[in-house]
Parts: C-alpha cells; structure tokens; sequence
C-alpha cells in the first residue's frame, strides 16, 4: 500500500436547500446532508463508511462521483480537484471512478438487455469497436459468475443477487481504479450477501481496486474493510483500522453501534449501550457537539464546542472531548445495560 | 416476443386485420374499379345501389364506392402524418422540459399551456381560412399541398397533449436509479433521453400516438365537414358526409358510409394502440 492517498477528501459539504413559496421562493433553510468531511483513501485498499439511515452516508458517495454538487468542499483524486473539472474533462475522470447502487431493481434500465447495460461505459466513452465490446461483455459476465450467453436478457428475468452481479460488471466495464459501493449488499438476501462480498473482494485483488463502501451494517463492512468511517449526522466522529475500531472504539457512538451488532453465541453475555431518543434533523443540528443530545457521556463542554476530530495515536481519529484525554472505559457508562 | 404478445391480444389482432384491410382497399382499390372521374358529372341522378354502382351515387351522379376509397386515401394520410408530426413535437418539447427542468420547463410548460387556451377548432378554421388555395411551395401539385398544409396544421396544433404526458414520464424516470447509473459512468443528456428516457417512455407515447391518429382523422373530418379543409371535388370523408346531410331524408346512407368508414378505422387504431402498449412491456408477462 503506497503513502500517497488516491482520494482526498477536504471539507466536503452539502447543504440541500429547503424553498417555501411557489411564485417568490425563498430559501428558508438546508438540511446539511454533509456537514464538513476530512478523509484519505489509500491506493488499494477498501474504506468502508458506516452511519444509520440519514447521516449522509450516500450523499458523501454521490459527492466524490459528482452526482450531487458539492457545497463546498475539495474532492482530490489522483492530485486532480474533481469538484474544479469542467463538464468534459469530468467525464474522461469517470473512467476512473465507477459506483455499484444499493437497489439492483432500480440500477438497471429495464428497456436494455443486461448485454447493451454492461457495454454502456465503452460506448458512451467510445472504447473499441463492437467486437471488442461484445467480447469485453462476454469476459465480464463470465468473471462475475454468470453465462455469456445472458448477454441477451433483460433485467427482469434475473434474480436480485443476478441483477447486484450485473450492476458490478458494468462498474468493472471500463477498468475503473475507484469504486463507490453504495449498501451493494444491503437489498439482498443474506443467502445471497456474502457471495456478493466475496465476489467484490476477489475483484479488488485481481484488478487493484480502490474502494469506498458504504453500509449500515457493521458486520458487513468488518468482512470487507481495512479502516472504517463512522459518520452521525453529515459529520465523521470516528475513523480506524478495523482492528482499531472493532476492538477498541473510542466515540461512544461508535461503541453503542458495536454493541448493537446481533451476537450469534446466546450463552455470551455482554455490554449493550442503548441510545435514547431518534436521530436530530440534519436541518437544525444541535450545537456543539452533534451527539450530545443521545451522549451517555455528555458534559457541559459538549453542549457549546464541536469537538475537533483528532489524531489519537497511529491513526485512529476520533471527535470526541472525551479524547484523547480522557479514555472512559466501557462498562458502566451511564445509559448502559449490564 | 413482443410479436407474441401482440398476437395474443385478439381485439388488436383483428383491428389490425380491419386496418390493413381499410388501407389497401384505399390505396389498391380504386385501380379495381371503373374509371372516375371527379369533373364527370354526366350521370346526374342520386342513385339507390345497382350493380353497377354498388354503393350508390352521390347527388352529382358519382360513384360512392370509388369516392369512399380515395376519401380514405386523403384521410388516412392526413390522420396519419398530422398524428406523427403532433407526437414528433409534443416528444420533443416534454423531453426537452421534462429532462432540463428549472426554467426551461416553467417556460415550456407554460408555453404549452397557452397553446391548451387557444380554442382548437376556431384556430384551424381561421388557419385553413387564411392559407386555403394559396401556393405556398412551387412545383407541388395545389391538391397535394392542400392535404400536407392540413395535416402540419392539425399536427401543430395537437401535441401539448403527448408534450404534457411526456414531460411526466421524464419527471419520474429521471429520478431513478439507472440514470444515475448512466450519469456515473458519463452519458451526456442526448444519451441518456435517446438510450434510456425515450425507450422507457415509448408505451405510452405509443399508446397517445394511436390515440392521436384517431383524433386527427376526426379533426380533418370536422374541418370538412365545415367546409374548411379539404375541398370537393378531392374527396374526403369529412367532405362527403358534409355533402350527405342535405339529403339526410332522400339518401340516409350516403351519410352512413363515410361515418361508418371513419368509426372504423378511429376503433382499430385505438384497439392497435392498446395492444401494442402491452406487448412492448416486458414487465407484463402472460
């Protein structure tokens, strides 16, 4: 894994404007979808960015692809600003980066053979000729487990995890460096999940991917990530190496999330934090630190300064007052259920 | 497949049947029958059927059958390129809206609005009024020029209808997924409304297209019928039933005929569209 990160991501913003009145609209507010994100992500490796539903998990995948224009914010991948790039020169860098969607129902044009949908990337870049896409068609239904001879077919005569396998040739099409993976797994079976995981992660050995995975589910992105992201409403509050992370989270956020992942051994007894309360509107968050509203730990500090999200040692950055300088342990935090 | 499912549909098959039939018996049929003549006025008795004249004549002594069938050829003709020049338009315009948005949709919206305001039959009178029997191309025969001013007329004057469902289907296709996908991967918008929009649409602009050609054959027959689209002595079937009315009492079936040729062709056509909107939904499968 080399030192100089393939994505950088720097301030990201994205407010989504909310109008009222229909001939003079005014804006009267913005839902803060992402609110300030600062991350790195290695050649090679996989960053798996995690959140409940809402915390602009998505939105920050549709960002760096420019689906959705920032606010504000630097989205830099291979030393070039992509939020900067005109329109042309933003199409020959998607190339480069590729996304795989959540619904493998939605993904696909249901008017084109699943043949015509893989091809796409080649053709509207105009790579090769019609062999030459025919054949490349054919090799990547193959490599993702399924018959050259689908290449006919339409969409709807293909399974969910079929369609998911589809959606992952047509991302490979045009040998991208960077793939978004927004929930690939999350509108799947769990018979059908993890085939899917694997498949992504032998793809990303054999071709030298660079993911971002997004998820909710933290069993999931354990399997496939190497460092993990936590966001809560728009903002990062932690961001480690799976082991960093798994065995030892600092934001108590992040600690009430673990501890809410389904344990499979019923005789093993263990910590669960249970939040109070739902998550706040990303349209008035609270002030200073987001979480304090559902902290357990929550002190007057919290109330009025958003804690800076800091280095606390070989990597793991963490937005909490609570760190580094004080590392609270996890037993007997107020809130918890022994 | 989509043959198939076509074929399935029996209403559509047998109105098919009834189409072709109509149009090759206007198009073919009238070389089968004796030579007419629209100056020839010498039988100048209104005829109950004969032999000879199986479907009677008309007050000015001219065979019915051989008008019938050449009014069919001027009717289909205009019903058909009026409806494909209206659907032409009104495609283009709710693409254009329905995928920009933003202003370009308020103005194209609005502007479809005002041409929903102007009442139909009024504008075409006053159009056909200004324009009838000027030479408006060289070199084209004045008849011909009548029927293709007729058919621009009535298509430029129908397609807010299929503009407004167009526009729709857009608005919502637009916001899926797979044209995201298609975004993500660099399609610029001429694709993405050719490869992905108009494919997704096609049902139901086929379905407002058959529908279309139904309206315009019976907007050219209305305009006929008032004397203000085509004028005798090239038939049509809106002219002749114009010309029908004033011996209702005497001649009753002179009425009959064009009216029954006109139900006809308008109830295959819709019965086409039907068909053809579910054969080409590969979500519906039977």
């Amino acid at each position: 894994m080399s030192t100089t990160p393939l994505l950088q991501v720097r301030n990201l913003k994205k407010h989504f404007p909310i109008h009222r009145g229909i001939l003079f609209k005014k804006q009267v507010g913005a839902v803060k979808a992402v609110d300030g994100l600062d991350f790195d992500v290695m050649p090679g490796e996989t960053l798996g960015l995690v959140g409940e539903s809402g915390c602009g998990k998505s939105t920050t995948g549709r960002l760096i692809l420019r689906l959705i224009e920032a606010t504000a914010g630097q989205v830099t991948f291979d030393g070039q600003d992509l939020l900067q790039l005109p329109a042309d020169r933003m199409r020959e860098m998607r190339k480069q980066m590729q996304i795989v969607f959540q619904n493998p129902y939605a993904s696909l044009d249901p008017r084109m053979t699943i043949g015509d949908s893989i091809a796409e990337p080649l053709r509207v870049h105009g790579v090769g000729d019609e062999a030459a896409v025919q054949k490349r068609v054919k090799e990547l239904l193959e490599r993702v487990g399924l018959s050259p001879t689908y290449s006919g077919r339409y969409p709807h005569e293909f399974s969910g995890g079929q369609r998911q396998r589809i959606g992952i040739a047509r991302a490979l099409a045009i040998k991208p460096r960077f793939i978004v993976a927004d929930e690939p797994v999350s509108a799947l079976d769990v018979s059908v999940q993890a085939q899917v995981l694997n498949l992504l992660d032998d793809l990303q050995d054999e071709f030298g991917l660079t993911y971002l995975f997004i998820a909710h589910n933290l069993a999931t992105v354990q399997h496939i990530s190497d460092r993990v992201a936590v966001m809560y409403l728009g903002k990062m509050v932690e961001l480690g190496t799976s082991d960093q992370l798994y065995a030892n989270p600092k934001h108590p956020y992040t600690q009430a999330l673990l501890s809410a992942v389904p344990e499979p051994d019923p005789t093993l007894k263990r910590e669960r934090v249970i939040l109070q309360g739902d998550i706040p509107s990303p349209v008035n968050p609270p002030s200073g630190c987001r979480f304090h509203t559902r902290c357990p730990v929550a002190v007057d500090r919290c109330r009025v300064e958003d804690p800076a999200f800091v280095d606390t040692g070989s990597g793991h950055m963490v937005a909490c007052h609570h760190h580094p300088a004080v590392a609270l342990p996890m037993v007997g935090l107020p809130g918890s259920v022994a | 497949m989509v043959l198939r499912r076509f074929l399935k549909h029996r209403l559509a098959v047998a109105s098919t049947v009834m189409l072709v039939v109509l149009v090759l018996g206007s198009v073919i049929g009238p070389w089968f029958l004796p030579a007419y003549d629209a100056q020839d006025l010498s039988n100048t008795n209104q005829l109950v059927p004969t032999l000879a004249h199986p479907l009677g004549t008309d007050e000015l002594g001219q065979d019915v059958l051989a008008r019938l069938l050449y009014a069919g050829r001027i009717s289909l003709f205009v019903g058909l390129s009026a409806a494909v020049l209206g659907v032409l338009i009104g495609t283009l315009i709710g693409a254009i809206t329905g995928y920009f948005g933003k202003w370009i949709d308020t103005l194209g919206m609005r502007m479809t609005d005002m041409f929903l305001c102007i009442p139909l039959l009024m504008l075409l009178l006053v159009l056909s009024n200004f324009t009838r029997g000027k030479t408006l191309v060289p070199f084209i025969a004045p008849e011909l020029q009548q029927l293709a001013l007729i058919a621009v007329i009535i298509g430029a004057s129908s397609w807010m209808g299929v503009a407004r469902l167009v526009r729709g289907e857009f608005l919502s296709l637009r916001e899926q997924e797979f044209i995201e996908a298609s975004l993500s991967v660099g399609g610029k918008s001429a694709w993405i409304i050719t490869r992905h929009l108009i494919p997704n649409a096609m049902a139901p602009i086929f379905v407002a297209a058959t529908l279309q050609v139904g309206e315009a054959i019976i907007l050219e027959s209305g305009l006929s019928f008032l004397g203000m689209g085509i004028q005798p002595p090239v038939p049509s079937w809106g002219n002749m039933l114009s010309n029908a009315q004033q011996y209702m009492i005497a001649t009753p079936w002179l009425a009959v005929y064009p009216g029954i040729m006109i139900f006809l062709t308008v109830v295959s056509i819709n019965f086409i569209g039907d068909g053809l909107r579910d054969a080409l939904d590969p979500k519906l499968k039977s």
